[in-house]
């Protein structure tokens, strides 16, 4: 299999204006490579603050790098399109607009007719589970469902490849889970290529074929690790067996010998 | 459906809560018509006519067509000065709050006009405007357009990048993030400067008829002072007052239609809020 994304040797640094008129720089990212396979499922861990979400705005296009390329079947990405798809941490959706309205605004940005719209949107509402929520405003729905409508505005627009920030961080551990195994079975059919980032390990094993381990300060990769858990990972206890619970000690490690933890404060 | 029935149950609890407010509210007014009435006796019918005489003389003004005619020649200079405030208040409050250049060529300027009291301006617009209907506008366009320039410029600057990356992330041009993001995540701003904006500009179309030129209203209330008819001065400034409030109500109802969505997501719509969230399916 062919890589669909090649990250290679991406670098960026923020200046940031201090108080005065001192600049401090960070080092966000330094020097990162990987690809991702055709409809690859890879997870990204790292401490928060490794440059996890500035790696994805620049894959998405919507910050440029200071060095290296993102390359998508071969072709250099540019700004935002709709090649690509990202989903929120903080689900991102539009506080005047139905269910129905923001999974349609995808294609309103494509130009689509409307009566071309509807029959995507509510096909989308349907396999995100949100069938008769069409006419809800977000600010009525839970936060598990918020996220089903960040999911089906990117599946509407129907992209190659679907960018994840911590889209389940925001929700408690069922609802979480409940999303992680609904996420897998539409991967599963829609066969996307998809980067999913988050700060829990078990989520990274639970969901990926391969799991990128990054350190922070500056950013950069420590390890890449194939997870060979068979598919679908649904339909047994997968947490609790051997293999995933090695797993999940050997990125623990790896996260602790940075010498952040997995928790470490932002910035600085 | 599951949803229904919170829906129904939502919708219960605030007529509840509606029809004691109610309630609230018609025992304040009894209580200030009483008070009113009680003062106007003790005192006299010279220092302050009692309600039941400014009704009596309202109907008197109203019959002989005086209040209409004058109404007539406010609300003229009213609605072109206010109409001419929105068509360049919201224009340029958007461009300051989109663009930091325009805000920094704009806001010194804006920030003293603001602060100024537009009535101590009136000597200088009665040299350059005369008394006429053109000075009577210019004094509610400066009423009022400056809380319409500062709440647009609010509204459009502090639209949350949370709002705009997503659908930036979609591929949308800068023309379209205006059209569908800015733009509907300002207007209640738009809307709410609007409304303050009114208010001010009924108080900039008296204050021009008292202090400029004895017409309309104010100038009722001018000619009627001079012979000591309280009645008929309070008579006036009830059909003032409901012409604001009646206003303003408009308006309020207007953006309540217009932003369904703003309805429960403050504090006070927080009980709702959640008593609305339904479930996710399968979820539970
Ligand atoms: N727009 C920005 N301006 C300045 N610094 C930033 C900006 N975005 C991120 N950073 C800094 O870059 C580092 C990485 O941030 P981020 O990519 O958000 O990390 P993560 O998603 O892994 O928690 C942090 O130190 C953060 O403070
Ligand atoms: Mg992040």
């Amino acid at each position: 299999m062919g890589s669909k994304i090649l990250v290679r040797n991406i670098s960026k640094t923020f200046v940031r204006k201090g108080d005065g008129d001192e600049e401090s720089a960070v080092e966000a990212l330094k020097d990162v490579s990987f690809e991702v396979a055709d409809q690859e499922f890879v997870c990204i861990v790292g401490p928060s603050g490794c440059g996890k979400t500035t790696l994805l705005r620049i894959i998405d296009g919507l910050i440029p790098a200071d060095a290296g390329e993102i390359l998508i079947d071969g072709q250099a990405v540019g700004a935002p399109a709709q090649d690509r798809g990202m989903v929120f941490q903080t689900f991102g959706l539009l506080p005047w607009r139905t269910v129905a309205g923001n999974v349609a605004i995808g294609l309103e940005i494509a130009g689509m007719e409307s009566v071309k719209q509807k029959p995507i949107v509510q096909r989308w509402i349907d396999v995100v589970g949100l069938a008769g929520f069409e006419r809800y405003y977000p600010h009525e729905l839970s936060g598990g469902m918020q996220q089903r409508v960040g999911l089906a505005r990117v599946l509407a627009i129907d992209p190659v490849v679907i960018l994840m920030d911590e889209p389940f961080g925001a929700l408690d551990a069922q609802t979480r889970e409940f999303m992680q195994e609904e996420l897998l079975r539409i991967w599963n059919q829609e066969k996307k290529t998809v980067i999913f980032i988050t700060h829990s390990i078990d989520e990274a094993i639970y969901l990926a074929d391969r799991v990128v381990v990054m350190s922070a300060r500056p950013g950069r990769i420590a390890e890449i690790l194939r997870v060979g858990i068979p598919r679908p990972r649904w339909d047994h206890d997968v947490r609790g067996t051997k293999e995933f619970a090695e797993l999940r000690a050997h990125i623990w490690k790896e996260l602790r010998k940075d010498g952040h933890g997995v928790v470490a404060p932002p910035g600085d | 459906m599951k949803a229904d029935k919170v829906g129904s149950a939502f919708i219960l609890f605030r007529s509840e809560y509606w029809s004691r407010d109610r309630l609230v509210r018609c025992a304040s007014y009894l209580f200030a018509l009483i008070a009113w009435e009680v003062t106007g006796y003790v005192v006299g019918p010279l220092f302050l006519a009692g309600p039941t005489q400014v009704v009596i003389a309202l109907r008197e003004v109203v019959l002989s067509g005086e209040l209409l005619l004058a109404l007539m020649v406010s609300l003229q200079a009213f609605a072109v000065g206010f109409a001419a405030a929105m068509a360049s208040a919201i224009p340029l409050g958007m461009l300051m709050g989109r663009f930091e250049s325009v805000e920094r060529f704009f806001e010194p300027y804006i920030a003293a006009f603001f602060v100024t009291p537009v009535s101590a301006l009136i000597p200088m617009i009665i040299i350059w405007f005369g008394i006429g209907i053109e000075a009577r506008v210019v004094v509610v366009f400066s009423f009022c357009f400056f809380d319409i320039v500062i709440n647009t410029f609010n509204g459009v600057r502090d639209v949350r990048y949370e709002l705009v990356e997503p659908v930036r992330s979609l591929g949308a041009t800068q023309r379209q993030i205006f059209m569908k993001v800015i733009l509907p995540a300002a207007a209640p701003f738009v809307m709410s400067g609007i409304r303050l904006g009114l208010g001010r500009a009924i108080r900039g179309m008296v204050i021009a008829e008292l202090l400029l030129a004895t017409t309309g209203l104010g100038g009722m209330i001018v000619t009627y002072s001079a012979v000591f008819r309280t009645d008929v001065i309070f008579a006036v400034l009830v059909v003032i007052v409901m012409l604001g409030v009646g206003s303003v109500r408009l308006i309020k109802a207007m953006e309540s239609r217009l932003f369904p969505w703003k309805e429960t997501s403050t504090i006070r719509g927080g009980f709702e809020g959640s008593a609305r969230t339904a479930p996710a399916p399968a979820e539970g």
